[in-house]
C-alpha cells in the first residue's frame, strides 16, 4: 500500500517580477521522515517554506495537509492546523521572557486569544506545560530570563520549542543551524531525530554534514526548479547536484 | 520610589485634591483636577493601543468628540422633548447619567470598530494619516450640522444626573470622574495581563511571529482598537458633563494632539503614565499660561527635551525601577 503524505505540494509557482522562484514544484513528505531542502541561495528554498506556512500566497499550484487543501488558508488558520516553523533569522518576541513567548503560542494553539479578561500569567496548565516544552531543548532554567538577553543559540532552541508548542502535524525548518556552533549544532542533530517521530521535518540546510547526517530524504532546487530527489547515496552521486551545488562542498 | 509605590501615591493624592480645595477654600482646584482625571482617562484609553499596542493613533479626538456629542446630544432632546431620530428609529433624550455612559460606550465602540477596520489594513504613517482623516471628518460634520450649535457648540443647562448625587457640585463630579479612572485603570490592567493583552504587545514587536503561533494580529488591533475607543469615548463623555458644553473643538486634531502628548509626556507603556502626562499638560497649560500668551511652545519645547532624554516619560524619573521596554509582565 502506498504511503500518504503528511503534506503534498502540487505544481507550486511564484514569481517575483521576471523571476521564477518557484516553478511547478511537486514534493511530498512523510510520517517519521526528515526532507531536507537544500540548493544554493536564491534557489527558491525560503519562498518555498513561505508558501506552505502560508505567508506568501502562491500563484498557482496546490498544498494539501493530510488531504485538506489549505492553499488559500491564512498563516495563522495553517499554525493551527499544525504547520509550525522557525524563521531564517530568529524570530522571537525579544522583549517578553522566555515562558511568555511559549505563553503566546499556547494560546495562539488553543484560541480565545481575543479574551481581555483571564490573567494569562497565572493560568497554571500553560506555565507546566511550558515548562514541559522548554525540558525539551535544556531551557528551563532560563525560562524567566528576556529573550534579547539570550544567545543566540537559545533563540534557535526557543523558536524549535515554540514550533513544537503547537502540536505539530508538521515542522518546517528554515536553516535552524546557521550561525551554531558545533555542539549545539549536534544538539540539534539529537533533537531532530527524536521530533521527526512527532512530526515529519521539512529542513532547509546549507550545513551538508548536519543534512546528510539527519536527512531521510533530499530534494535539490536550482533556481527554482526541482532537479533531484533520493537519498543521500542518490544525491551524492547525481552529477547535476554536483555541478550546481555539491561541486564546492565535497 | 517603586512604581507600586508611585502608583499609589498618585491614587491617594488625587483622592484628597477636594479636602486640599476646600482648606485652600479654591473649588477651582477641584475642577481642575476633574480635568486632569478625564483627560487622564482618554489618555489611559490612547495608552492601549500606542504604548501597548505601537498603534499611532492620530484621531482619538473622535471618540473623545463622540462620546461628549452623545452626552451633549441626549441632553439636548431631553429639555426640548423631542425625540432624536436615527434612520427610522426614534429615541427619547435623557439626562441620566448611567444611561448617557452606556450610550456613549456603544457609539463611540461602534465608531472604533468602523474606524479600525480601516485603518488596520495600513501600518506607520499611512495609519497616523488615516485615523487623523476620519477625526477631521467628523470635524468638519460637526461644524456643518446646526441642530446641535454647528461651529458654535451645544451647552448643556445642568450637567446629566445620577439619582442621589448632586452632578452640579464640582466634589461630586470629581469622585464621578475618579471611580471611572479607576475602573478605566483596573479594565486596562486586566487587559494588559490577558490573552488580549500579551497577543498585543507581542503583534506590536513582531507580527510574523504572533501569526505563526496561529494568533490574528488584525483582529488583536482591532479589538484592542475598540477597548481603547470606547474608555476615550467615555471620557469625552465626563468632558462635556464637566464644562456642560461641547463643540467641535473636542473632535479637532489639536485635541487628538493633547491626549498623544499627555500619553508622552507621562510616559507610554506605563498604565499611571497618562495620569501624571494629563498632570503636567494641565499644569503647565496653567502655570505658562498665566505668564505667556505662547505657553505651547514652552511646552513644545519641554517634550522636545522629554523625547531626546526621557523616552519614558515623566514616570522615569521618578521611580528607581527604571522603564526597561524589555520587560514583558
Amino acid at each position: 500500500m502506498m504511503k500518504k503524505p503528511v503534506l503534498k505540494i502540487d505544481n507550486l509557482s511564484k514569481s517575483f517580477g521576471a523571476v521564477k522562484a518557484n516553478d511547478n514544484l511537486n514534493l511530498n513528505l512523510f510520517k517519521n521522515e526528515i526532507h531536507a531542502l537544500i540548493g544554493p541561495n536564491g534557489s527558491g528554498k525560503s519562498t518555498l517554506v513561505k508558501q506552505i506556512s502560508g505567508f506568501l500566497k502562491q500563484d498557482s499550484g496546490q498544498i494539501y495537509l493530510e488531504k485538506i487543501n489549505i492553499s488559500n488558508y491564512s498563516a495563522e488558520h495553517r499554525s493551527r492546523m499544525g504547520i509550525a516553523r522557525s524563521f531564517q533569522i530568529s524570530s522571537v518576541i525579544n522583549s517578553f521572557k522566555v515562558i511568555d513567548n511559549l505563553r503566546l503560542s499556547l494560546l495562539g494553539r488553543d484560541g480565545g486569544y481575543l479574551n481581555p479578561l483571564n490573567n494569562i500569567y497565572r493560568n497554571k496548565d500553560y506555565s507546566d506545560e511550558a515548562f514541559d516544552l522548554l525540558k525539551i531543548v535544556d531551557l528551563t532554567n532560563k525560562a524567566n530570563d528576556l529573550v534579547s538577553t539570550l544567545s543566540h543559540g537559545d533563540k534557535r532552541k526557543l523558536e524549535i520549542c515554540l514550533a513544537l508548542s503547537m502540536n505539530p502535524k508538521l515542522l518546517l525548518f528554515d536553516e535552524p543551524m546557521a550561525g551554531l556552533d558545533k555542539t549545539s549544532s549536534q544538539l540539534m542533530i539529537d533533537l531532530f531525530k527524536k521530533l521527526k517521530v512527532k512530526a515529519p521535518i521539512l529542513l532547509i540546510e546549507h550545513d551538508m554534514e548536519s543534512v546528510f547526517a539527519l536527512a531521510d530524504r533530499i530534494s535539490v532546487l536550482d533556481y527554482g526548479s526541482l532537479i533531484a530527489s533520493g537519498n543521500e547515496k542518490e544525491i551524492k552521486s547525481n552529477a547535476k547536484v554536483q555541478e550546481v551545488y555539491l561541486g564546492d562542498e565535497n | 520610589m517603586s512604581e507600586k509605590k508611585l502608583n499609589f501615591l498618585i491614587l491617594i493624592s488625587l483622592f484628597f485634591v477636594p479636602l486640599f480645595s476646600i482648606l485652600l477654600n479654591d473649588i477651582y482646584i477641584t475642577t481642575l483636577f476633574s480635568k486632569i482625571i478625564i483627560l487622564a482617562i482618554a489618555g489611559i484609553g490612547l495608552n492601549l493601543i500606542l504604548g501597548y499596542g505601537g498603534m499611532v493613533s492620530f484621531g482619538h479626538a473622535a471618540f473623545f468628540g463622540l462620546g461628549g456629542y452623545v452626552t451633549g446630544i441626549l441632553a439636548f432632546h431631553f429639555n426640548n422633548y423631542e425625540p432624536i431620530q436615527i434612520l427610522v428609529f426614534e429615541f427619547e433624550g435623557t439626562n441620566q447619567l448611567l444611561f448617557v455612559w452606556i450610550f456613549t460606550l456603544i457609539f463611540s465602540s461602534l465608531l472604533a470598530l468602523f474606524i479600525g477596520y480601516f485603518s488596520l489594513r495600513t501600518t506607520g504613517v499611512y495609519f497616523i494619516m488615516i485615523t487623523l482623516a476620519f477625526a477631521q471628518m467628523l470635524y468638519y460634520f460637526s461644524i456643518s450640522w446646526p441642530t446641535y450649535g454647528g461651529e458654535d457648540g451645544l451647552s448643556l443647562s445642568l450637567r446629566n444626573e445620577i439619582p442621589f448625587l448632586n452632578t452640579m457640585d464640582p466634589i461630586t463630579f470629581f469622585y464621578i470622574c475618579y471611580v471611572w479612572l479607576i475602573i478605566a485603570i483596573i479594565f486596562v490592567k486586566f487587559i494588559l495581563n490577558s490573552p488580549l493583552g500579551i497577543s498585543l504587545k507581542a503583534s506590536k514587536e513582531n507580527e510574523d511571529r504572533v501569526r505563526s503561533v496561529g494568533i490574528n494580529p488584525k483582529k488583536v488591533k482591532l479589538i484592542s482598537f475598540i477597548i481603547s475607543g470606547a474608555i476615550t469615548g467615555l471620557a469625552g463623555s465626563l468632558y462635556a458633563d464637566l464644562n456642560r458644553f461641547v463643540s467641535p473643538t473636542i473632535l479637532s486634531w489639536q485635541m487628538s494632539g493633547e491626549i498623544m502628548i499627555l500619553v508622552i509626556l507621562g510616559g507610554m507603556f506605563r498604565l499611571y503614565g497618562p495620569i501624571l502626562g494629563a498632570f503636567f499638560y494641565i499644569i503647565l497649560e496653567q502655570f505658562l499660561g498665566g505668564i505667556t500668551e505662547n505657553w505651547q511652545f514652552w511646552l513644545g519645547f519641554i517634550i522636545l527635551l522629554e523625547v531626546l532624554y526621557a523616552k519614558a516619560g515623566i514616570m522615569s524619573f521618578l521611580i528607581k525601577d527604571k522603564y526597561d521596554e524589555k520587560t514583558s509582565s
